[in-house]
């Protein structure tokens, strides 16, 4: 009597077994279909081209400084006009990563600059706008901006 | 009499065996960790009713605080919504190839396109995308889902953008690739406090 009984509680189990239900639960990885364009939003920053001014270092050095607001990993170049706000501009300085360049000491004359920035390969921001006239002499001042 | 006895003890042992499979059922169903995976566009594939698609959206807000620029990363920001009636905790994303860019827009609300900055030319993938579509992931920190609820999350410089963008990309709104699944367990969790700040370093 007791073997068909151990038997027949045997098959209860294994039925039982089989009939619950496969659960998520006993699985050891589901893959679940996602809405196309399940993603996420980045952004790029801007490329603002410089608005650089002039001014002396002082009326008694024959020193220009150009500043203008840099902005975060771009680079900076620096290029100057003795002839005219719209004359031929010629690169002074390069590589640049913050808002200011200083001159070195400049001959007399008429002195105009404009900057611009790049980052990357492609990205530029163009040249500026000239800054302001600023004029190198042997009496003192010797630097101005007219 | 002392058959029916006997009888009776063997059906309270066989009732007992029932009960403790049935125990031993819920607890595993309780216990088990699954894992989740969302596969990217797969919408045809059978699957159990018991566990519903986690969704992952952009969001404008808040703000991405790093911001992309030629050979720089910056933050993507995600709505992760669980439909599920339990917690999912996700540890891990699976990426799209690092060939697979991101669409540029002109604004946040990503319905106006970016002339020039496409999914064909943007250079924006995911950071740490592979050759290979899936590359797994992991999150720095797990992040759990509460039970039919969303979870916006900042994933910290883990976008892309190579040196070559063309300069049409600046100032520009991406809609990142899509995932091509995350790895989640589901079960009791604390849920992430909304908004969360994460990402993945390798």
């Amino acid at each position: 009597m007791r073997r068909p009984h151990r038997v027949a509680t045997l098959v209860a189990v294994a039925a039982l077994v089989w009939l619950v239900p496969p659960s998520p639960a006993w699985a050891t990885a589901w893959t679940v279909p996602v809405r196309a364009g399940s993603a996420g939003l980045a952004r790029s920053q801007t490329l603002p081209v410089p608005a650089p001014s002039a001014a002396c270092q002082s009326s008694s050095a024959k020193v220009i400084v150009v500043s203008w607001s840099a902005a975060s990993h771009l680079t900076y170049a620096v290029s100057q006009s003795t002839t005219s706000a719209t004359g031929t501009y010629t690169q002074v300085a390069s590589g640049l990563t913050t808002g200011s360049w200083t001159s070195a000491t400049l001959g007399n004359g008429n002195y105009w600059y404009k900057v611009s920035g790049t980052v990357g390969t492609n990205w530029s921001t163009g040249a500026s706008s000239a800054t302001g006239e600023s004029t190198i002499e042997n009496a003192t001042p010797k630097c101005t901006q007219p | 009499m002392s058959t029916l006895i006997r009888r009776h003890g063997r059906v309270r042992v066989g009732l007992g065996i029932v009960a403790r499979v049935l125990v031993a059922a819920t607890a595993s169903y309780a216990a088990t960790n699954w894992v989740v995976g969302l596969g990217a566009g797969s919408s045809g594939q059978g699957q159990s009713a018991t566990i519903a698609n986690l969704t992952i959206s952009a969001v404008a807000s808040p703000s991405p605080s790093n911001l992309l620029y030629p050979g720089g990363t910056g933050d993507v920001v995600v709505t992760i919504t669980n439909a599920n009636p339990y917690p999912v905790t996700i540890t891990a994303v699976q990426l799209p190839t690092n060939t697979s860019y991101a669409s540029g827009y002109t604004t946040s609300a990503l319905t106006t396109a970016q002339t020039g900055c496409s999914s064909s030319t943007s250079d924006v993938i995911w950071n740490y995308a592979t050759g290979t579509s899936g590359s797994s992931h992991t999150l720095t920190s797990p992040l759990t889902v509460g039970a039919s609820a969303t979870l916006t999350a900042t994933f910290t410089n883990d976008a892309s953008m190579t040196s070559a963008a063309p300069a049409a990309c600046a100032n520009t709104y991406f809609s990142m690739p899509s995932l091509t699944g995350v790895s989640a367990t589901g079960g009791a969790a604390t849920a992430t406090v909304s908004p969360a700040t994460d990402s993945w370093t390798s």
